[in-house]
This record gives C-alpha cells, structure tokens and sequence, in this order.
C-alpha cells in the first residue's frame, strides 16, 4: 500500500524525494488527481505506507512541509 | 579566430554544458511540471537541480526563491515591475544597460514611478544616500558595468540600503561567475543576472533569485502547472514567477556552467580575466592612436583607434579573425557616463578560457590597424 504526501510545488517534491531517498525509503514523485486537491494540479511524493512514520520523520527534520497525507 | 566578446555571451563553453543541454534535447526533454510522466518528473529534476547549484553559489538558503528566466532583462524585469509600484521612487546607477533603464524609465511614464541617478565616481554610498526619500522603494544598479571596469561596492551599498529601509535589486550580468557574491552577506533583496555570460550556461537562460521575504507580484501570466483551479498566479515562488513552458535545455547547461563556476571559484575565474586584462591594458596604452576609455581591474578594454569609427573598427578586427563589439552597447546612459563619442567605442572582452596568446595577438592586431589608421 502506497502513501502520498502532497506538496507545495514541484520544487519541494524534488526536495522531498531527494530527503527519502538519499535515506533510502523508495519513493517517487506523482502527480495527484485534481479531484483530491482544493487547488487543482498539484504534485506529491509517494512511499510505502510500512515507512510513514520514518518519512514523515525525515522530512520534518529536513523541514519539508507538506499538505495532506493521503492513503495509509 | 579569438573570440573577444566574452561580456555578450561567453565562448567557448565548457563540453559538459553543451553535454547536458543536448543530452536533454536527445534523451529527455519531456516538459517539466506539466504532467506526471517520467519525461516530464525528469525535466524538473534538471531545474531543481538549477535552483540547487544557483542558491549554492550565491549563497541563497531556501532555492525556492531561485527564479529561472530566459536572460538577465527578463529577470531584472520580473524584479522591477513585481516590486516598484505607483507613486515609487528608485535610485539607479550613471552605469546601467537598457535593462534597467528602460523599465524603469516606462515605470515612469506610466505609473508615476519618479527615478534619480547617483553617481559611481567618488562615494557611490554617499551619492545614493543623498538621493533617498521617504518614498524610495528601491535600489536598482549594477554590480559591474558593461563597458569600463567599475565595480559598485555591493555590500556598502546593500547594508545602506538595509539600514534605509529601501530594497536593493542588483544586475550581476557582468559580475556573476566571476565575483564572489553572497546575498546574505551583500544584503541583496534581488539578484538578476544572465545564465549565459560568466555563469557559462547556454543562451536562453538568466536568474532572479530573491531573498527570503520578497514576494515580488508576477511579472507574466499563464499556466504554472499547479494550482489550476486558481486564477491567480500561486503566492510562492519560483511558481509564482515561472508562466509558461521552462527552458529545459538551457536550465541544464546552466547547471553545469555554474558547477563550473563553483569547482574554479568565481574570485578565481576573476583574477585570471582581469590579469588578462591588464595585460591587453599595459599593451594598447602604449600605442598613441588608441583612446582607452577603460582602465585595468576587470574583464574588458574599451577603446577606439583615432581616425576610424568604432564599427570600422570592430569590423577590420573581424576580418582578421577577431570578435569584439562595437557601439553602445545597449548602455547609451553607460556610455555618455564614461565620454564616448556618439558612435560609441569598441569592447574587447575576455573571458575564463582566453589566452594569454590570444591577448598578444589582439594587440598586435589591433596596434597594426592602428598605426594604419593613424592620421586619415
């Protein structure tokens, strides 16, 4: 099962990947459903569920901020 | 053929620029931030990367606030019109190229924006701190002008503005890769400079690059690949900044340019032009039918050969071979500065890959034309 955090830009989702996977959690950065966004477009970076809480620690000790985390 | 028009455009460039920009045309040049597929996610890899090296460099924390443009007047564009609004006063330097001028002069004309232009001769601090009013929003200037080897003190002028309360919006065209610049330590609010000249990237790329806080108003509207739903443009930056299909290629070759730029060091790649310089300097000064308009201390030698036009000049030069420019330079309020005459004057301009040779035989060129020259 697959966990998406969605972020600002496209910007932050390279910082974010690079902050996952230079750790070594397998991650990439998609596109989200503009249906699941209040804005539209936007884009994310998805991972492992089973690795969430490891992701969601890494990127705020990088302080990458991120919208919404989606699935899971 | 010596290519001496290094202040246009740098040439040559380095084989991992020319590399990466066509490695992306053939290999990977899907459109960045639009869509999700691995050509499109690719290509925004290759402007992250940008942003990275370009905040790097100019010491710059958050690469959010990297914008990239096509050159250096869209990014002093993009900088001016998104932070100088009606009723403003700017200070702007007797040295600046049409990219200032001229937005600043339409500012103007049309949105009662009112303009004074400070010396460089002397105390430039002291001259602009004369010049600012209660309502002065900024200071546009350059940090090294185009046509004579003056650098403006970046960080005296940056801290004054500080202590001003005004913004400090910086033209590094000239300076960028070959002067060590920090925003942090300069007090920069904005820095434009052209992807394509000592930054060593191809054409077609240039930065503004904004200290944190500075959220200038967009500068061109249309698609930024987030957001669609909103009819705004979005309220961050780089997005904010960037309407419009990015110059993938371009922004790749700059990545290189810049890592260049940062293995050799700017202080470095500095030092050896203006050594270079000097050495054409100490030459042609010794030739009576050369004017020299420029004095050692940076990368370029203006000139004329008395009894010739500058564009005759310019010409007889690359007959034998040799690229300069001649004219105005796109700087006619540079050129009245300095005393040119109304056809201008000849640049040669060096840049990190000319030679010492190459120099001599500028000279000895130039001195041959001369001594042809002299008396018509």
């Amino acid at each position: 099962m697959m966990c998406i955090a969605s972020m600002k830009n496209m910007t932050d989702a390279h910082r974010a990947h690079r902050a996952l996977s230079g750790a070594g959690v397998r991650a990439e950065i998609v596109g989200l459903d503009p249906n699941m966004t209040k804005h539209g477009c936007a884009y994310g970076v998805s991972f492992a569920c089973n690795e969430k809480e490891e992701a969601q620690r890494l990127l705020a000790s990088r302080r990458i901020n991120y919208g919404e985390l989606l699935g899971g | 053929m010596i290519y001496l028009d290094n202040a246009a455009t740098t040439f040559p460039k380095p084989p991992e620029v020319v590399n990466a920009a066509y490695e992306c045309m053939s290999k990977w040049c899907g459109n960045p931030g639009r869509g999700s597929h691995r050509l499109a996610i690719r290509a925004s890899q290759a402007l992250f990367d940008c942003r990275e090296e370009a905040s790097a460099l100019f010491g710059l924390e958050n690469s959010d606030n990297v914008v990239i443009t096509s050159n250096a007047t869209y990014a002093l564009n993009a900088a001016i019109f998104g932070l100088v609004g009606e009723g403003d006063h700017v200070i702007i330097s007797d040295l600046e190229h049409n990219s200032v001028l001229r937005p600043v002069e339409f500012l103007r004309q049309s949105r009662g924006v009112r303009y004074d232009i400070f010396s460089t001769r002397g105390d430039p601090c002291a001259s602009v701190r004369k010049l600012i009013r209660p309502n002065t929003r900024a200071l546009i200037c350059t940090h090294s002008s185009n046509i004579v080897n003056r650098r403006l003190p970046a960080e005296e002028l940056g801290l004054l503005c500080r202590r001003s309360g005004i913004l400090f919006i910086l033209d590094a065209s000239q300076s960028a890769g070959s002067v060590d610049i920090n925003m942090k330590r300069d007090g920069i609010s904005a820095l434009c400079c052209a992807g394509h000249k000592g930054l060593l990237g191809p054409q077609g790329s240039g930065l503004a690059l904004f200290a944190d806080g500075i959220l200038p108003a967009p500068f061109a509207y249309g698609g930024s690949g987030i957001n669609s739903l909103d009819i705004d443009m979005p309220e961050f930056l780089p997005d904010r900044l960037e309407a419009g299909t990015m110059a993938t290629p371009a922004a790749a070759g700059l990545t290189e340019g810049i890592k260049y730029v940062r293995r050799r060091g700017a202080d470095a790649i500095g030092k050896y032009e203006r050594e270079l310089c000097a050495r054409i300097h100490r030459k042609l000064s010794a030739h009576k039918e050369i004017r020299l308009y420029s004095a050692e201390g940076g990368a370029l030698c203006l000139f004329n050969v008395r009894g010739m036009t500058a564009q005759e000049c310019a010409a007889r030069l690359d007959e034998a071979g040799i690229c300069v420019r001649a004219g105005l330079h796109c700087a006619p309020l540079a050129h009245k500065t300095v005393g040119t005459p109304e056809g201008g004057a000849v640049r040669a301009s060096v840049g990190p890959f000319s030679t010492a040779q190459e120099a001599d035989d500028f000279c000895s060129v130039l001195c041959g034309i001369a001594k042809n020259a002299g008396g018509i």
